[in-house]
């Protein structure tokens, strides 16, 4: 569990939150969809202590596991070390590569792997960190459609199974829906929530443009249009 | 060797034998009096441990200067009091002309130490700062996502860290191994010292043996080609991972 509480953070005359407050809940998968500068980022890097200048009050039940924007893996190393290097207990590295269909690129060096591999190690190197709290700032933005669907399933069924708190930053409405349990809506200057959702279809039920999501789709973006307009209006 | 370059080095030949058959061979020996040269006096046994000498003083000097500079650098970066200190010392170093220090290393100290201490003058402050320029230019991503995952400080040293520095000294060794070994011979000559490349250019010099010396000089000219070819092969294999 995360509980966040009063957050007050600026850059300089810049108040990025003011008054912040935001649950997200233990074994659930939580999605932040907002603009782009709107302190998602901000957020993720206070709560995986990467951050340390804000006023308030976080809670963190358990340790944090980050999947950044970009890979960030050591281009040097091959995948298996990159994994290693992050845990000094000794685990099994090739079960978590395979839970992620990497597991042939175990000695490939990280700089040589496709975008997608690389994307899908670093996902496989939270996993492996054991991280009750996985944070994922916009990892699979670069990513093709069907390369973004096949990941989606596979953080699926691997949240279901470890029971992981998951937090998502996203621009994508339908990963989003796809992914998570809940959607906050966000705005920006400070930022605050406009709305949240809940969805309650299992992960694995659920199909796009149809039904409860494909109202919830509908939803969620005439907010983020209303937002957008109301932003441009201002 | 590239078509261009092979067609490039035949034009000059041929100039260069044209021009030589109008001229003393005093002034400018033709290419088959230097072939002469090298048959006789460099690729026999004298001429192969004379190179011995000066390749024995560029190996000892070089990898201290290598080693100190590494170092250097990496105290610098780790210390900043230690850095105010010592860059206005590693500037003038490098900004000071090698022809300089040279000339104050005959007031200094005996001849055969002389090209000893001015390789490693050459060498050091771009060694330093190609060091401290590495470990500074670390990507900061990596070194986030190291904190972000806790690894453990001296992982981030050695796994980040030095393979990210990497990069920047293979630079500043390639930029010192290129010119070392022509600052040695030089420090020889000017340093008369008795043996070494640099002391049979200096005889050749003495005894206005023009022949022989543009040989040694061609002569020097292939082995820095050489030499830079080696350290280029060996840095690939060793670290090429990292490059």
């Amino acid at each position: 569990m995360i509980k966040v509480e009063n957050l007050y953070k600026n850059y300089d005359s810049k108040v990025i939150m003011k008054d912040f407050n935001i649950n997200f809940e233990k074994n659930k998968v939580s999605v932040l969809l907002g603009p782009s500068g709107c302190g998602k980022s901000t957020l993720f890097n206070i709560l995986s202590s990467l951050d340390k200048e804000y006023r308030g009050e976080v809670l963190i039940d358990g340790r944090v596991s980050y999947i950044f924007q970009e890979d960030r893996l050591i281009p040097w190393l091959t995948v298996e070390e990159n994994l290693s290097l992050i845990s000094s207990q000794e685990k099994d590295i090739n079960s978590v590569l395979e839970k992620f269909h990497v597991e042939s690129k175990a000695k490939t060096l990280a700089r040589n792997l496709s975008g997608g591999e690389k994307q899908r190690v670093s996902i496989a190197r939270a996993f492996y960190h054991g991280g009750e709290i996985i944070l994922m700032d916009e990892a699979l933005r670069s990513l093709d459609m069907l390369l973004k669907l096949k990941i989606i399933e596979e953080i699926s069924d691997n949240i279901s199974h470890e029971s992981k708190t998951m937090v998502i930053i996203s621009h994508d409405i339908q990963e989003a829906l796809l992914i998570g349990d809940r959607i906050f809506i966000l705005d920006k200057e400070p930022m605050n929530i406009v709305k949240s959702y809940d969805i309650n279809t299992p992960r694995k039920k659920r199909i796009l443009k149809s039904g409860e999501l494909l109202d919830l789709e509908k939803e969620i973006y005439e907010k983020l249009l209303g937002e957008k307009s109301k932003m441009l209006s201002e | 060797m590239h078509g261009k370059n092979f067609k490039g080095i035949i034009f000059l030949l041929i100039v260069w034998q044209g021009i030589s058959m109008k001229l003393d061979p005093l002034i400018l020996p033709s290419p088959t009096n230097i072939l002469n040269v090298f048959r006789n006096n460099i690729l026999t046994a004298k001429g192969i441990a004379e190179t011995g000498v000066t390749l024995y003083r560029f190996f000892m000097a070089y990898s201290v200067s290598v080693s100190l500079g590494i170092l250097c650098g990496m105290v610098i970066f780790k210390n900043s009091t230690v850095k105010s200190f010592l860059w206005p010392f590693i500037t003038i170093l490098q900004s000071t002309p090698v022809i300089s220090w040279v000339l104050l290393a005959l007031l200094w100290f005996p001849s055969e130490i002389i090209p000893y201490f001015i390789l490693g003058i050459f060498t050091l402050p771009v060694i330093i700062i190609n060091t401290f320029n590495g470990l500074e230019s670390t990507d900061e991503k990596l070194l986030e996502m190291a904190s972000a995952y806790g690894i453990e400080e001296k992982q981030v040293f050695s796994k980040i860290m030095l393979p990210s520095m990497l990069s920047s000294l293979m630079g500043g060794i390639k930029i010192t191994a290129n010119s070392s070994l022509k600052v040695l011979a030089t420090a020889e000559i000017i340093g008369r010292l008795p043996r070494g490349i640099g002391g049979e250019m200096n005889t050749a010099w003495i005894n206005i043996e023009t022949d022989s010396l543009l040989a040694w000089t061609i002569y020097l000219i292939i082995l820095t080609g050489l030499l830079e070819k080696l350290i280029s092969k060996a840095i690939k294999i060793k670290w090429g991972r990292y490059l």
